[in-house]
């Protein structure tokens, strides 16, 4: 026997808190669901709770308060639960301490967020090269530098604002390299910025924090090597033409303990695709993302995306298309008072703003098709079963042309993280062998459990025969 | 030493005392496996298939290479995961 | 449709499975110009997403000398083809639970003897002893050293490649959609791809088409009886090695073995679900957990980490159909393997080898002729026999 709720709300980030309290307001019964311990997502990422902070950013106190309020419009909150799978009428499957094991909801919101993207070059593996993702978790939630000497390396002025942080927290911070060469591109897109004074403000503030401390910034640069025997200790840079391909013969090597690694952010969209939303293949938006209307309702009834799981498009955004989410979602069960249209329209300007803010953002900030090109031979692709690129090239030739073929051949996709890192990677890699598109190369064919799930667990459930209704329902 | 800040800045949670491969190993309460080894200044923590070290690279629990055994319980990601009292932590090598 | 593209063969092959790659291979060892169709890709069925079972053990007597001398074959394949099929031969532990099933296994074990398959009967101190992983819920077991295990994907694909060496035309994404029959003999097979029609010209078919196969077999009017049934396999996380047979009981429902890099694969034995859909049922999921956890206690700390669903092609009696058909000669069926064909691919394909350039196979294949479901019963009460109660407790998988 699944619970029953109106809303189901899949992720506590901006986009999944706009919308838990945007329904809830509403008047509709919300279950917020995150597979970590406190909500927030990455953007809203708090101070573990044991520690005291004297001084929260702006984003953690934003994050705090709209966390109050959905608190206070008494939103039911499950924690460390992981969805998945999802099974005939949108029957959601839990995993989680308090969760139940089953889910019916009449509305499904989607914000399921980003994650870095993960780029291979040579030694991309070594320990000490992570994610800037991974650099703003410690810093946020533990106050924890990742390491003493450190490199960032990406695109964007997210990567500023940590290397000011980074500063800021007392760590040697070696280099900014910014794959793009901005400066004529930018100024064609100065007029977006009007409005978004807050994103200015900081970014030069980042910028002024850097020139004092003395940290280059280089426009036009990547990575080359990352050289370490258990660790990282140096790396090669390279300069990059307009296509991010490295300029041979422009290498330099910097000593450093610590790579962090900030290009941009592939949706998570495994929950969505799992649910049958179709899919269009958007690299200005990270990758493939839902089509969604103007209620952000996929091609699925009763299932919303919003926030960056639904395309990158970063905090602010996810924030109005969560609210959107919310209302439409309400309105589908029955709750709201007023005009539907009226209130998301209401939201038009704000959500105009932002995509035009998105839009500009990708426009300097997407990485060149050379990107995928900082690999060689025996560069591993598939972190998880340790798939080098030579392997790739190897199934290829034996006529492997979609990424489902290569996966049965080479076992890359077959690990632990199910393909989320090394999905566009090998996609890229099939796709320049072959001379076919990305999207005819495909992806992973997503199938449940979409991330681990104990045995235990799952046999407990078959013993109680609780799941007997749920029990024949099926998912592609 | 890359724990964060003087006292005006950051209040730690207790110290927490936690065995990592049969040695203790000082942490505060609120940081995760990860941060606390990270910290110690430890950045490899594990050894794949092919015996290639690994530690933190995603950070929030999706490229599953942080894996390590906590009081017996195997794959249990590193960068998730708050330390406690007494934990025993396992970084052997293969699974 | 317009058939842009002709070529001529000795024999066409319908089925990129194990049976019609292995079929292809032997058939151009022996000089035979081949062309296979696969409607989508080599090994991307039931061959390629079975639980890699490769054994004779547990099957009707029928089948018997088949497994037997496929194994033989498994045992030398990965020099026979050049590339290794993950095939190892670590035994099959067939278990019980209760003293009813060990009377059933004690039968089968005598008439295996007698058949010269070397099987044993372990009492529970001997169980306990020869594998001390699986669960104390279990009272004995048969055991055959000779069966063992391999990997699905690979060995099908390897077939596929090393046919492609020996000189077959494999025509993957190309779905075969009629059979030309003139004066009571096949002269041609039509496919159709993305680009348009392919038409091969030749007097022999072979129909290894897997649960697909009633729906080109009816453009013939030909009645085969196979219906589909959905089959489901979950794979955990990468496990210490915990064990090297294959193991199977029917008492808890679920099979399973330990694949090279140490991932544990749980497969489903029962009544499974009679349709062509691929999706995975939550419901299954679950009981593959239970089955699991309480066959190999050492995996109630595992995760499961992938599940996936193949289709299985049942017959009435769960024994293939084999050989050729009346009334259109050069017309071959290959197919109904009931969910325990992957053992058996390659000795059918070189059996058919030999029924094709030597005019008889090795093996006599006169018990799996279509013709015998006409003998024993009328066509109209082939839909009861489906679901006979003889038959639900009869192996299938």
């Amino acid at each position: 026997m699944a619970d029953r709720v109106e809303v189901a709300v899949v992720g506590a980030g901006p986009a999944g808190l706009s919308a838990a309290l945007a329904a809830a307001r509403a008047g509709a019964q919300v279950t917020l669901i995150d597979s970590h311990r406190a909500p927030g997502g990455q953007y809203f990422k708090q101070a573990a709770a044991e520690l005291w902070v004297g001084n929260p950013s702006r984003h953690q106190r934003e994050g705090q308060a709209l966390w109050q309020k959905v608190m206070e419009a008494g939103v039911r909150f499950l924690p460390e639960t992981v969805v998945w799978g999802t099974f005939e009428g949108n029957l959601l499957a839990l995993h989680g301490p308090q969760a139940p094991s089953f889910l019916q909801a009449q509305a499904i919101i989607l914000a399921t967020g980003a994650y870095d993207r993960p780029v291979a070059f040579p030694g991309w593996t070594l320990p000490g090269v992570m994610t800037a993702g991974a650099a703003q978790v410690l810093l946020k939630q533990q106050r924890i530098l990742p390491g003493k000497r450190i490199l960032l390396a990406g695109t964007g002025p997210l990567q500023v604002v940590l290397a000011a942080e980074l500063v800021r927290a007392g760590a040697d911070v070696v280099a900014v390299l910014e794959g793009g060469r901005l400066f004529t591109a930018s100024l064609r897109h100065l007029g977006v910025l009007w409005g978004q004074w807050r994103r200015l403000v900081e970014g030069l503030s980042s910028r002024l924090t850097l020139s004092r401390w003395r940290v280059a910034f280089r426009p036009g640069w990547g990575i080359a090597e990352a050289h370490g025997r258990d660790q990282v200790e140096a790396a090669t840079i390279t300069r990059l033409d307009q296509d991010w391909r490295p300029i041979p013969g422009s290498e330099e090597t910097l000593a450093c303990d610590t790579l962090c690694l900030g290009y941009g952010f592939i949706p998570s969209n495994t929950l969505a695709r799992l649910m049958g939303a179709e899919q269009d293949w958007r690299p200005d938006r990270g990758g493939e993302v839902p089509l969604r209307d103007g209620h952000m309702q996929t091609n699925v009834p009763g299932v919303y995306a919003a926030g960056d799981g639904a395309g990158i498009g970063g905090g602010p955004l996810a924030l109005v298309e969560g609210e959107i989410a919310g209302i439409a979602a309400a309105a589908r069960t029955g709750h709201g008072a007023g005009d539907v249209e009226r209130e998301i329209r209401r939201l038009s300007p704000a959500l105009a703003r932002e995509r035009r803010f998105q839009q500009m953002y990708a426009a300097l900030f997407t990485p060149g098709p050379g990107l995928y090109e900082w690999s060689r031979e025996d560069t591993i692709l598939c972190r998880c079963e340790e798939v080098t690129q030579g392997d790739v090239r190897r199934a290829v030739a034996l006529g492997a042309d979609s990424i489902n073929e290569v996966k049965a051949i080479t076992r890359c996709g077959m690990g632990d993280c199910q393909g989320r890192m090394c999905g566009h990677l090998v996609a890229q890699c099939i796709a320049r062998e072959t001379g076919r598109s990305v999207t005819e190369v495909g992806v992973f064919r997503p199938r449940p459990p979409i991330f681990p799930v104990p045995i235990s667990a799952l046999g407990r459930h078959a013993a109680d025969d609780t799941s007997a209704g749920a029990a024949e329902a099926i998912r592609r | 030493m890359t724990r964060i800040g003087t006292s005006p800045e950051v209040e730690r949670g207790q110290p927490i005392t936690i065995t990592v491969d049969g040695e203790p190993l000082q942490a505060y309460a609120g940081e995760t496996i990860a941060g606390a080894l990270l910290a110690a200044g430890r950045k490899a923590w594990r050894r794949t298939l092919h015996g290639r070290p690994r530690g933190m690279f995603c950070g929030i629990g999706v490229c599953f290479d942080c894996l390590v055994t906590v009081n017996d319980t195997p794959h249990v990601r590193a960068c998730l995961t708050p330390v406690a009292a007494g934990m025993v932590i396992d970084t052997g090598g293969k699974p | 449709m317009n058939t842009s593209r002709k070529m001529g063969a000795e024999v066409a092959i319908v089925g990129g499975g194990i049976v019609g790659c292995a079929a292809a291979y032997y058939l151009a060892r022996r000089g035979a110009k081949v062309v296979l169709l696969e409607k989508s890709v080599i090994g991307g069925e039931a061959s390629g997403r079975n639980g890699g079972g490769v054994r004779a053990q547990c099957r009707d007597r029928r089948e018997r000398p088949l497994a037997m001398a496929s194994i033989r074959l498994w045992v030398g394949l990965e020099a026979e083809l050049g590339f290794d099929v993950e095939y190892h031969q670590g035994g099959n532990i067939r278990m019980a639970t209760n003293d009813e099933r060990m009377a059933v296994l004690r039968r089968e074990a005598e008439e295996e003897l007698a058949d010269g398959l070397a099987v044993e009967m372990w009492d529970r101190d001997e169980l306990r002893r020869r594998a001390p992983y699986l669960g104390g819920v279990f009272s004995g077991a048969k055991y055959c050293p000779t069966d063992g295990t391999a990997n699905p994907i690979l060995a099908t694909r390897a077939f596929g490649w090393a046919a492609r060496r020996a000189g077959v035309t494999l025509l993957t994404q190309t779905e075969a959609v009629s059979v030309g029959v003139q004066a009571g003999r096949v002269t041609s097979l039509t496919g159709r791809d993305r680009d348009g029609g392919v038409l091969v010209e030749a007097p022999r078919l072979i129909h290894a088409g897997g649960p697909w196969t009633p729906m080109l077999s009816d453009t013939l009017g030909i009645q085969v009886p196979i219906e589909p049934a959905r089959s489901v396999v979950a794979v955990t996380q990468r496990m210490p090695p915990l064990f090297k047979e294959f193991i199977s009981s029917h008492d808890l429902g679920v099979y399973g073995r330990q694949a090279r890099e140490g991932h544990v694969h749980i497969g489903g034995i029962g009544t499974p679900g009679r349709t062509f859909d691929q999706g995975v049922p939550a419901g299954v999921i679950e009981r593959l957990a239970r089955g699991a956890a309480e066959a190999i206690p050492a995996l109630r700390g595992a995760s499961f980490l992938r599940t996936w669903t193949g289709t299985l092609e049942m017959t009435p009696d769960r024994v293939p159909i084999i050989g050729p058909v009346d009334g259109v000669e050069g017309y071959i069926l290959a197919s109904g393997f009931s969910g325990h064909g992957f053992c058996l691919g390659p000795i059918v394909g070189k059996l058919l080898s030999e029924l094709i350039v030597d005019g008889e196979p090795s093996l006599s294949l006169r018990e799996f002729r279509l013709s015998r479901f006409a003998e024993t019963v009328g066509s109209a009460q082939m839909g009861e026999e489906m679901d006979s109660p003889r038959l639900r407790g009869m192996e299938h998988y």
